[in-house]
């Protein structure tokens, strides 16, 4: 039994592990397709009319939802490792793993919200 | 026996790995901070119209500028710090991994010049 949850753990870390790298190449991705946007699509100077022409399509409040949330998740998973480097108590990891989820959640939640809004004001 | 701190262990194995072991977790810790300080900012939008184009006027001042260029800077260089974690992961690179960082540096270095040549053509055409 021991022996599973040991692995069941491990997995755990190497899932969050291969996550942190998968995250952060499509972040690299949409990093490169936000700067193509931002240099040429954007009309300048920058103004609500200009934002407002891009956040009106769907695909670009789908694709920057996606963007935020790949963020939030490889940032907050970071953070996450920094807390835990010195292994710290079982109370701990727990506050902070249920600070991280909400605050998480409600970050890609009003980032959903906010681009919505701009499209539509 | 005493359980060394992370910080004492950082001092004690200053070399260039730990160095940009180091800057890559400085790096990031700034870049989520900056983050969080501009999703809560594009939430301005809920009070409306004129308070946003308040903002947009807000951030072309010099301050908001000089922190822009920092964050991007920051930026920059987690993403070269990341691709060389990767090559060092998907290719079993750790032995070499001395030569990356400093093929890195040399790029950081070359890209902050194109950087400011972009961002300040003024300095090259006056």
């Amino acid at each position: 039994m021991l022996k599973i949850m040991i692995k069941m753990k491990h997995n755990r870390e190497r899932i969050h592990w291969v996550f942190q790298r998968i995250s952060g190449l499509q972040l690299l991705i949409c990093f490169g397709v936000h700067i193509w946007v931002f240099f040429f699509k954007l009309k300048r100077p920058i103004s609500l009319d200009g934002l407002q022409v891009i956040f009106s399509h769907p695909a670009w409040i789908v694709f920057y939802t996606i963007f935020i949330a790949l963020a939030i998740y490889h940032g907050f998973s970071g953070l996450w490792t920094v807390l835990t480097d010195e292994n710290p108590s079982k109370t701990y990891k727990k506050v902070w793993k249920i600070i991280l989820f909400v605050s998480g959640i409600l970050l890609i939640s009003i980032t959903l919200w906010n681009l919505i809004l701009l499209g539509a004001l | 026996m005493r359980k060394v701190s992370t910080i004492s262990h950082y001092r004690m194995n200053l070399r260039l790995g730990m160095f940009s072991f180091m800057s890559h977790r400085i790096t990031g810790i700034l870049l989520l901070i900056a983050g969080l300080f501009i999703l809560i900012g594009l939430s301005v939008v809920m009070l409306g119209r004129t308070t946003f184009e308040e903002l947009i006027i807000l951030l072309q001042f010099p301050t908001f500028r000089v922190l822009a260029h920092i964050v991007s800077i920051a930026l920059y260089w987690h993403i070269l710090n990341g691709i060389k974690i990767l090559i060092i992961d998907l290719f079993r690179a750790g032995r070499i991994h001395k030569l990356l960082t400093l093929i890195m540096i040399v790029i950081f270095i070359l890209g902050i010049i194109f950087y400011f040549i972009y961002a300040y053509p003024g300095l090259v055409h006056p």
